[in-house]
């Protein structure tokens, strides 16, 4: 004959009956802490690339467009600037200004002495050139104001001035000046702007100025002989 | 039929112990689903802000190659703002040139006055000047009150010589 045995456990029922439910529900509580935790920092993580990506594209795509828009201005204006301020000791461009500008002006000058040249701060080379003008008193005035005319940018450091008769004699002190260009361009990712109002009024005043007249000496390359043994 | 339990009472939980824990159960699946649907929703985000990454990188690269090819103008634009800044600078220096325009003006129109000697410097002119009649002095005098071309006028001196006229001595300071 078969004998039902039961024994009672140590447990109560009424707590056996919720541990498994409660432990489950240990079990989702830390897991969705855990789940949460990690999904949304990697989550955040991942929005900070995306907004950091959005910001760089933005960067990049203005730069772009900006070079775009300042392509076709750009050569000329760095021509232009490049003349005002030469990257080399621009002594003989200056002379040559002075002499165009007093044959101009019927102005004789004499005494041209230019002084060794020196560097100041930031890399900007200064040389002091002087000399002594000479002609009828409204023409040298001219001519000294008309020195802050040419390119490359001169100062007029200072004038003596003597009159006799209608004739004037100056003897004028000028610096002009130079800075070697920059060595280094940006990195692409690197932002870049276009001129500002300041660079622009700046702009706007070196294309007042009269640029040194170069001439462009043709080549003079081997001439075709019809007959190489007619002399 | 009539149920009949033959086990002793404190074998099995009680009412609201079972309620309890039908409750709990009922609170971990509705958990359950929850936290499957918000891992969903997660994963879901993530593909579409990879893709979203993944299509800016791309444009990016697409942005840089071409910057890359504008290579040219770039160092052209930094050479100009270098050199206006250079420009900028050597601009503020001083320049004694427009002294020049100021004698101009000065002296245009002044009958009888001539400018003898003149010695500028740093925004400061010493001028000598030459008038060769009473009325040639008081225009001279008037037109350095009156033109505003220069912020300080002193009268370093002032002589009279019979046979040349009147010598006015004065130091400007540059407005």
């Amino acid at each position: 004959m078969a004998t039902l045995v039961i024994r009672k456990s140590l447990i109560p029922a009424s707590i056996n009956a919720i541990v498994a439910p409660f432990l489950l529900l240990v079990a989702l509580i830390i897991l969705l802490s855990f789940g949460l935790k990690i999904g949304l920092t990697r989550l955040s993580s991942q929005l900070d690339q995306l907004s950091e990506a959005n910001k760089d594209e933005n960067a990049l795509r203005t730069k772009e467009g900006l070079l775009r828009e300042v392509g076709t201005s750009v050569l000329s204006q760095a021509d232009l600037t490049s003349g005002a301020v030469p990257p080399k000791n621009p002594v003989l461009t200056v002379v040559s200004q002075l002499k165009n500008l007093s044959l101009s002006g019927g102005i004789t000058l004499s005494n041209l002495k230019a002084g060794s040249s020196s560097k100041g701060e930031g890399g900007l080379g200064m040389v002091e050139i002087s000399f002594d003008a000479e002609g009828p008193f409204p023409a040298v005035l001219d001519f000294i104001r008309a020195i802050s005319s040419f390119s490359p940018i001169t100062t007029v450091e200072k004038v003596s001035l003597n009159q006799t008769a209608g004739a004037a004699r100056a003897t004028i002190s000028l610096r002009s000046f130079w800075a070697p260009f920059p060595v280094k361009i940006p990195s692409v990712t690197e932002p870049i702007a276009g001129l500002t109002d300041e660079e622009k009024k700046t702009l706007s005043k070196i294309q007042t100025l009269t640029p040194p007249p170069y001439t462009q000496v043709a080549p003079s390359g081997p001439l075709q002989r019809a007959d190489p043994f007619s002399f | 039929m009539a149920t009949i339990n033959l086990l002793p009472t404190d074998f099995a939980p009680t009412g609201r112990v079972v309620q309890f824990a039908n409750l709990l159960r009922s609170a971990i699946i509705v958990g359950f689903v929850f936290f499957a649907m918000l891992v969903l929703t997660l994963i879901g985000i993530f593909v579409f802000n990879s893709i979203s990454l993944q299509n800016a990188i791309s444009r990016q690269n697409q942005l840089k190659d071409s910057i890359k090819a504008q290579e040219a103008t770039e160092q052209k634009l930094v050479l100009v703002k270098d050199r206006l800044g250079r420009a900028k600078e050597i601009l503020g220096q001083e320049n004694t040139s427009d002294q020049a325009q100021k004698l101009e003006q000065l002296l245009a129109g002044l009958a009888d006055v001539s400018l003898t000697q003149s010695e500028i410097v740093a925004g400061k002119s010493e001028l000598n000047f030459l008038a060769t009649t009473p009325s040639g002095l008081t225009n001279l005098l008037a037109r350095l009150k009156t033109s505003g071309l220069f912020e300080k006028i002193t009268l370093s001196s002032f002589n009279f010589n019979p046979t040349t006229g009147y010598q006015v001595n004065i130091t400007a300071t540059k407005k």
